[in-house]
């Protein structure tokens, strides 16, 4: 909302400068966005007197004129004006002076001779014919016209656009405050000023007008009130400067004198109007009603709209005149012919105009405040204000008002509250005289009894005061948040401040994952199914079956992920094709599946992704996995196993083996295959993983408790076997691990070789294995017998012998 | 035999001292002390010498042997701390060389959103969860905004059926907390809201930090107190907040938080656009109608709230200048944020 310091006072008399307002304004709970200086939009731009012309000496078309600015002071300046005489006012643009059309003047030479400045026409200055009351040639310099006119008073000051202007953004919860005089009102408590009486023509009001004009609301739930008043014998005619002057300062055309009426009653008092031709009123009725479906309005803007049967508009007996709020029609609007107006000053719906104008796609200031919620006690004053000016101009006669209907009114509760239940929600005690100043400052209905009951009203344009808290709001925004300190503590009830077993298992698994040397992104929620055909995925994967959207920003975010591998991809593609030459990286974040669609049950599991491209081999981003589980004391298994997305040797799922041997697949981890190397621009030593961490953080159990550590000898014995190909490290070290058991400390696989030493389709396997016991030394003997468990037991699961 | 005994004194002790690597030395000392060496052969040819004579000459030699002994181990000392002054020499590195290990580093949402929940857990808020998928009821209405409230449009909000949609706020999970718990209820709840919003400075997903603390006696100073404490541990020490009233319909009264500028203190400066002031948070008390709505006796408790952008502190708290770049995930911005 701009509110023009000079208009404002026309309301309330203040002497602080706009900065302090501005203050007190943000104070309050009114955020002034900035701060406009109109002059600073024509700086340098003065009227001059022309005092002499001459012929350029180098060139016949240009003249050298010596213009007069300030006591005598003379410019010169190059024109190929014809038409200017010794003695003519006029503007002159100086150095550096910015014209509208952005072009900024600077001393220079025109065939040799210094022009200082540059005389304006009205396009330079923003100003139409509309602007003078005499003919303008816009294609010359501006002439002014009149005697008292002296030379060096800037454009700003002359034509009086030199006022300063506060943009403030007005919270949903108080439209009342969405005009001149709701800031006004604001102020007046802040300051503890009185408001100004507004100028109204005090008129007999009617309960109809009969057979002039009948109002039928055929829309009682749409529309909630609406008055009107006939103007005859109307004068159209161009608006005077003062009332135009003020409309430009907060963005408005002037259209004439009539609709920049409306608009200005608009601005002071959040009142949207709308004026009709009377005589285009077939029937003399004025009827609000729905819309029929595919009914057609041809709109102020000169586009037809095709409306349907949720739009309200107001119509005469035959047709459509008005998109109810939004905007008016061509048809019955004014034109220069209009003899009789007939003016609505109504309340539609919030919803109704809200609906309407998003579903046609129109946002006038009207529908603007109607969107934000009209009160009820502007229709009549409105009104009133428009004919005080009507009168005052002499633009027409002013007949009678119709004195209309008020639906849906209700009054604003009665709250009843003490100082100490104010201290209650505030947390400082504020003094019974300062609450009662206060809210008689805003204007509240008050009875003080003597043992300190309030008992209040809201005025009836304050709707959004119901209860004690926002009485107390009330209170603290005009005494000042400022207060709020006080030395004495609160006696606050001890809590402890508590993580989840969830969040320190994650903190280990970040922790571990930078110490390892990952970069930890963070990627959108939402992917698109194009994400599923990039990975490969088949037409039934259960992982397409995804949530979508029904408003998405776009297709490509569209669904809530199933899987964190595509957004990986991304970010490996991304950070591949800018050259940054390896990296892993991983995120932890959810995704989402509907468990039952009908009951809107949905499964939101939190994953770990890690994705690695040129950054080592698959066993050293494996180690990264294992580390992790390492990390958080959890078993893990590896099963090779197959994605339509990853390697079909070098892919495996992974499992969380239980103490009773149970295992529980929790993810999987592999090399990405061909097919996405070429989908995606990224190197075939790209390596991913996704692990369900809803599943880990249930087997995450923290600290296991503490084991005594053997004080007898280690044993290390290597074995060096041939077995099949086929057979996975994993069989023969759970077999070893069997056969070994309870000495057995670790079985570690220091060397695979297959080749010309060794039979075809096998190969020879070197291990080392540590032998410990945590009860006695472990003598030659023992070693051997427990040896020929493992050889024997080794021949007989996998037949492999010794090498 | 002494003349004999004499020159090998002699020529050992020459040829130790000519001597220049342990490995020679090692020779040398087989030549002449070893079982067969000269000196053990001198021994022998004591047989040929008359019995009266022998012990003289044998004191004779095995003093003579001590000496070269003596000799000996004193160079082979000098030696062997030559040579592996050489050895040491040899291995010589350029110490200003490196091999570089490579650490990572967090997204620097996470480092907030993780900083922010420390201090409020030390505060003794606790850390809550709430689904991203949320039901109309727990988003809205519960929350007390209107049924006509612009923030529900599809515009304003990512819907999946009529009842169902992507949260807008984390303030849902004071309702789902409120419905299960009973005061006190001081809980944080960090997680990711989503909007249809996408440029500088606003993410369709972005994080909030929810803080809810429902007791008896719960006010407005407590929550100005709480949060002038966090400023102070999140930004430093001279960090000082403001309220500004605002308006949201689960709170009553509101308010806009802003802390003084971490980069200029208030003197003004690009970042708090000279005003002194950065806009971190919107609060307020819990409007009653709330507590109402979740079963909760508002005449005996209140309680306050409040929501943190995880985003706009990251901005402001590193000076990141767009919001985009925490999203875009290059690995060269990434890796700024190790500490």
């Amino acid at each position: 909302m701009l509110i023009p310091i000079k208009w404002l006072k026309e309301y309330i008399n203040f002497e602080l400068d706009i900065n302090e307002i501005a203050q007190k304004l943000i104070n309050s709970g009114f955020e002034v966005e900035q701060i406009i200086d109109q002059r600073k939009q024509y700086t340098n731009i003065v009227t001059s007197k022309i005092v002499e012309i001459n012929d350029h000496p180098h060139a016949s078309n240009l003249k050298v004129c010596q213009a007069e600015i300030n006591n005598g002071v003379l410019k010169q300046v190059i024109t190929n004006s014809k038409t200017l005489n010794v003695g003519d006012f006029v503007f002159l643009a100086l150095e550096d002076a910015t014209l509208f059309s952005g072009l900024t003047i600077k001393n220079t030479e025109i065939r040799g001779v210094l022009s200082q400045g540059m005389f304006c026409g009205i396009t330079d200055l923003n100003l139409t014919q509309d602007d003078f009351d005499y003919h303008i040639d816009d294609k010359e310099v501006l002439k002014l016209n009149g005697n008292n006119i002296n030379p060096g008073v800037s454009f700003c000051d002359f034509w009086e656009l030199n006022d300063l202007i506060l943009d403030i953004s007005i919270t949903s919860n108080r439209p009342d405050a969405n005009s001149i005089l709701g800031i006004a009102r604001e102020l007046s408590c802040i300051l503890s000023k009185p408001l100004k009486k507004i100028n109204c023509l005090q008129i007999e009001k009617s309960p109809s007008l009969e057979n002039k004009l009948k109002i039928d609301n055929m829309e009682h739930n749409k529309c909630f009130a609406y008055f009107t008043a006939l103007i005859e014998d109307v004068k159209i005619l161009p608006t005077p400067r003062a009332i135009k002057n003020k409309l430009k300062a907060v963005g408005i055309r002037s259209i004439n004198n009539f609709v920049d009426l409306t608009n200005y009653i608009l601005v002071s008092i959040g009142q949207p109007m709308h004026a009709f031709d009377y005589d285009k009123i077939e029937g003399k009725q004025i009827i609000v009603r729905n819309a029929i479906k595919n009914e057609k309005l041809k709109a102020l803007d000169g586009k037809e709209y095709l409306l349907s049967e949720e739009d309200l508009i107001i119509a005469n007996k035959n047709k459509a005149m008005a998109i109810a709020g939004v905007i008016g029609g061509l048809d019955s609007s004014i034109t220069k012919h209009t003899k009789t107006i007939a003016l609505e000053s109504a309340v539609f719906s919030k919803e109704t105009v809200r609906k309407t104008s998003k579903h046609l796609g129109i946002r006038t200031d009207s529908s603007a405040n109607f969107e934000k919620g009209v009160n009820f006690t502007t229709q009549l004053l409105a009104l009133e204000m428009f004919l005080f000016f009507v009168e005052k101009y002499k633009w027409g006669k002013v007949k009678r008002i119709y004195d209309g209907f008020i639906l849906n009114y209700q009054e604003n509760p009665q709250i009843t509250f003490t100082a100490l239940d104010i201290e209650k929600v505030l947390g400082i005690y504020v003094e019974q005289h300062i609450i009662e100043k206060i809210l008689k400052g805003l204007n509240f209905e008050i009875t003080l009894s003597k043992d300190g009951i309030f008992q209040v009203t809201a005025p009836q344009y304050r709707t959004d005061i119901s209860s004690i808290n926002d009485v107390a709001e009330e209170i603290i925004r005009i005494y000042g948040y400022d207060k709020l300190e006080s030395d004495e503590h609160t006696s606050f009830t001890l809590t402890v401040g508590t993580i989840n077993t969830k969040e320190t298992c994650l903190n280990n698994i970040r922790n571990l994952a930078i110490y390892n040397g990952l970069y930890e992104i963070m990627t959108y929620s939402f992917i698109g199914e194009s994400d599923f055909d990039k990975i490969n995925l088949l037409k039934e994967d259960e992982l397409r079956n995804a949530i979508t959207l029904s408003n998405p920003l776009g297709l490509d975010m569209s669904i809530m992920r199933t899987t964190l591998i595509p957004s990986m991809l991304n970010v490996m593609e991304k950070n591949f094709s800018r050259s940054n030459k390896s990296a892993t990286f991983f995120e932890i974040s959810k995704t989402y599946k509907w468990e039952n669609a009908k009951k809107l049950n949905i499964n939101e599991h939190l994953m770990l992704c890690l994705g690695s491209y040129d950054n080592g081999d698959f066993y050293s981003f494996k180690a990264i996995v294992e580390a992790i589980f390492d990390k958080l004391s959890i078993n893990v298994r590896f099963k090779s196993s197959n994605y339509n997305f990853l390697h079909p040797y070098v892919t495996a799922d992974i499992f969380i083996q239980r103490e009773n041997k149970e295992e529980i697949k929790v993810g999987f981890i592999g090399q990405i295959n061909n097919k996405l190397t070429k989908n995606y621009n990224i190197s075939s030593n790209s390596f991913l993983a996704e692990i369900n961490l809803d599943l880990v953080f249930e087997e995450y159990k923290g600290y296991k408790g503490y084991s005594m550590i053997s004080k007898y000898q280690p044993v290390e014995r290597d074995f060096a076997i041939v077995c099949e190909n086929n057979i996975e490290a994993q069989t023969i070290i759970d077999i070893i691990s069997d056969a070994a058991r309870p000495y057995i400390k670790s079985v570690n696989i220091f060397d695979v070789y297959q080749g010309e030493q060794i039979e075809k389709n096998k190969k020879s396997i070197a291990l080392r294995v540590v032998l410990q016991s945590d009860t006695k030394s472990l003598n030659e003997n023992d070693i051997n017998t427990i040896s020929e468990k493992i050889i024997k037991s080794l021949y007989e699961k996998i037949h492999a012998t010794l090498r | 035999m002494k003349e004999k005994i004499k020159s090998l004194v002699k020529n050992s002790l020459e040829q130790i001292s000519d001597c220049n690597s342990l490995k020679e030395l090692e020779l040398i000392k087989i030549e002449i002390l070893s079982k067969n060496g000269s000196f053990a052969n001198l021994m022998k040819d004591l047989k040929n010498i008359p019995n009266e004579q022998k012990p003289f000459y044998g004191k004779i030699i095995n003093e003579a042997k001590s000496e070269v002994l003596n000799v000996f181990s004193t160079k082979s000392s000098i030696l062997n701390e030559q040579e592996q002054n050489a050895k040491e020499k040899k291995e010589a590195l350029d110490v200003t060389l490196s091999k570089k290990y490579n650490i990572g580093a967090f997204n620097p949402i996470n480092i907030v959103k993780q900083d922010i929940s420390n201090i409020f857990i030390g505060m003794g808020f606790s850390l809550a969860d709430g689904p991203e998928i949320e039901l109309k009821k727990y988003n809205f209405d519960l929350l007390n905004i209107p049924e006509d409230h612009p923030a529900r449009d599809f515009t304003d909000t990512f819907y999946i059926t009529e009842n169902l949609l992507l949260r807008t706020q984390t303030s849902g999970v004071q309702v789902r907390v409120l419905e299960k718990e009973k005061p006190p209820i001081k809980i944080i709840c960090p997680g990711k809201v989503y909007r249809p919003d996408d440029d500088a400075t606003h993410s369709p997903m972005f994080h909030q930090i929810e803080g809810l603390y429902i007791d008896e006696n719960v006010t407005l100073k407590d929550l100005k107190k709480t949060l002038e404490e966090f400023a102070k541990l999140f930004f430093d020490k001279h960090t000082t907040v403001r309220f500004r009233p605002s308006f949201f319909p689960f709170t009553e009264p509101s308010v806009e938080v802003d802390l003084s500028c971490s980069m200029c203190h208030g003197k003004g400066c690009n970042l708090c656009k000279n005003t002194g002031w950065l806009e971190l948070l919107g609060a307020g008390v819990v409007n009653p109608v709330v507590l109402e709505k979740s079963g909760l006796d508002s005449k005996k408790y209140s309680g306050f709230a409040f929501g943190i952008g995880v985003e706009r502190a990251a901005m402001i708290k590193y000076g990141i200048p767009d919001m985009r770049l925490m999203f875009d995930n290059d690995v060269r911005f990434i890796k700024q944020f190790k500490f």
